[in-house]
């Protein structure tokens, strides 16, 4: 059973302000495909090791290289990176205070 | 000039012999989407200038060597989840509605030095997340066999615009069947390739170890040249496999001969009674005709296949809830005012995404949570090594599967947007194909001349991992035969 302060919790801890309609709604959604995943429970896993990922596992390494093509002037890409920030104060991004007095 | 019947080699070969220049060629399809796609929606940005302008470039290079790359002057669409340098990336989220794109994905910087002018970024479920377009924050796109139907997702817009004519060719990106479903619905060409055969670098990511970039076209050929580009090594995505190429000319040579050798698969977990009629049928007869090609055929067993669509729903979301973490209107996208920063967090993320992403996030928390872990996300990471065993013990045995793509043809829209969990079920036959890291490809069972107003059904075929030419060799002998009998 999924209630309306499990959602809350779950939604705090993704950052997602919720409405209270929402909340609702979510809570019935999460129940529903709960229910539904349940079946994984028949499957016996004895002995069956976990995939972790997509197909391969090796450990993939590039060397560590700044790349001077796309820091150049030509390219650039810094400045449209700064250039991306909804608020910058003197090429920096500006954000609210983490902690109040 | 016909835009619907364009392919690659038709424009190289009308460049060449000068029957239009690139700068025509654009303006026309412009023009088109400019008359069209308001009604469909396939588009969410049109790169009217620079495609011109790349138009004008593959003119002056026709004029000075007589030659043309792989792909000059061919009109291609780009998903909006696909970053190309200086033009938005919404990925159909409200959240990224202002973000403009610091820099060109991998696969568009392929297409950009193969000569491919790229028109615009298509429509799309919000961050890749549905499976009829209608999450789009924007608008839905609509089919264009039935305007009153949806034409699948999530990459709605790329196989609106390709079956449209307002591109030749378009590149979308699959977790569980958002290129393929799509492809099924509207009656084109659609490869998802194996996990690790096409660079990530640069597609906004859903789930990692799920997504890969995958093409949409008309013609088998044209799936194979546009694979061809994009495929290969990238030193930017750890997961790019090394060693991979791919050439179309592989698919070019696939003989009737090797046709011949080959014995397809048919699973009986894939044969339910959820499938509609008319897609049985369909399949029925796609069957029959691989059959006249005297292709050898086989039934096999995938016996967790049952299991695939909730293994699915517990990895997915796990590996959103990480993925989405990023987006917090922070450094790019949309932000609100708030006078703390926690605050703000969660305004922007509460107001940025739509319903299916905040469902995805919640629910990828709880099965993350302390004393949730084992039970559901380990638990389905073992499903998952079980549902890939089955595939490579079935592939022992056959060298290609062949499944309905979905059990339905395109459905209404609102038909299934109530109830999330009969949505997630449309994608029942092609999740599997993506927990296993397969390549697989959605072809359609007829051509255009014989659809006689019905709605399309495509047919999927499964292949061993990077055995995407042996898919490709079957489409085109398949589509071969059905075009010669219109």
């Amino acid at each position: 059973m999924i209630t309306g302060k499990d959602v809350e919790h779950y939604a705090e801890l993704g950052r997602i302000a919720i409405t209270a309609v929402e909340k609702k709604a979510l809570a019935k959604d999460i129940e529903k495909i709960l229910e539904y995943v349940k079946k994984l429970n028949e499957v016996d896993t004895k002995d069956v090791g976990p995939m972790n990922g997509g197909v391969f596992f090796y450990n993939c390494l590039r060397s560590d290289i700044v790349d001077l093509e796309r820091k150049s002037n030509k390219v650039n890409e810094t400045a449209r990176v700064t250039r991306a920030f909804p608020k910058s104060k003197d090429g920096y991004l500006e954000v609210p205070p983490v902690f109040t007095e | 000039m016909q835009l619907r019947d364009l392919t690659i080699a038709s424009i190289h070969t009308a460049l060449l012999k000068k029957e239009y220049s690139a700068v025509e060629l654009i303006t026309q399809v412009l023009k088109h989407i400019k008359e069209k796609d308001t009604e469909y929606g396939g588009y969410l940005h049109v790169m009217n200038d620079d495609a011109l302008k790349c138009a004008q470039e593959i003119d002056v290079t026709i004029a000075q060597n007589d030659d043309l790359p792989l792909l000059g002057g061919v009109p291609f669409a780009l998903k909006d989840n696909i970053l190309a340098v200086n033009h938005p990336a919404t990925a159909g989220s409200k959240i990224l509605k202002d973000y403009i794109a610091s820099y060109d994905a991998t696969v568009t910087k392929r297409l950009k030095s193969a000569g491919a002018v790229i028109m615009g970024k298509t429509n799309m479920d919000e961050f890749a997340m549905g499976s009829s377009g209608e999450n789009s924050a924007f608008f839905p796109a609509k089919n264009p066999h039935d305007i009153s139907r949806v034409p699948g997702g999530s990459s709605s817009g790329s196989a609106v615009a390709v079956t449209l004519g307002e591109a030749v060719c378009a590149l979308g990106s699959e977790t569980g069947g958002s290129v393929r479903q799509p492809a099924s619905f509207c009656g084109l060409v659609g490869l998802k390739p194996t996990y690790g055969a096409v660079s990530r670098y640069g597609l906004i990511a859903m789930a990692s170890s799920l997504d890969q970039i995958a093409p949409f076209a008309r013609t088998t050929m044209d799936a194979a040249l546009a694979f061809e580009v994009i495929s290969g090594h990238d030193p930017l995505d750890g997961t790019s496999k090394k060693d991979f190429k791919f050439h179309a000319k592989q698919v070019n040579d696939f003989s009737l001969d090797s046709l011949r050798e080959l014995t397809i698969g048919l699973p009986k977990e894939y044969f339910i009674p959820g499938i509609i009629k008319e897609t049985q049928k369909e399949i029925d007869n796609s069957i029959a005709v691989l059959k006249s090609l005297k292709m050898k055929f086989k039934e096999i067993s995938l016996p967790h296949t049952e299991y695939a669509l909730s293994c699915y729903y517990i990895i997915m979301p796990a590996e959103v809830s990480s993925n989405l973490a990023r987006f917090d209107g922070i450094r790019y996208g949309t932000r609100g005012e708030s006078a703390l920063l926690g605050e703000m967090y969660q305004r922007n993320r509460g107001e940025g995404f739509g319903k299916e992403p905040k469902r995805r996030v919640l629910l990828g928390n709880y099965v993350l949570s302390a004393g949730y872990y084992d039970a559901y996300y380990l638990q389905a990471q073992k499903v998952r090594s079980l549902i890939t065993t089955d595939f490579i013990n079935a592939f022992r045995n056959v060298d290609v599967i062949l499944t309905p793509t979905t059990p339905t043809q395109a459905f209404k829209f609102g038909e299934k947007t109530k109830d999330p969990v009969s949505m997630y079920l449309s994608d029942i036959f092609t999740v599997p194909v993506n927990l296993a890291g397969l390549p697989a490809l959605s072809f359609p069972s007829r051509s255009l001349c014989n659809l006689e107003g019905k709605l399309p059904v495509g047919v999927q075929l499964i292949g061993k991992h990077f055995d995407e030419a042996t898919l490709l060799g079957v489409s085109k002998w398949y589509e071969k035969t059905i075009v010669e009998s219109c």
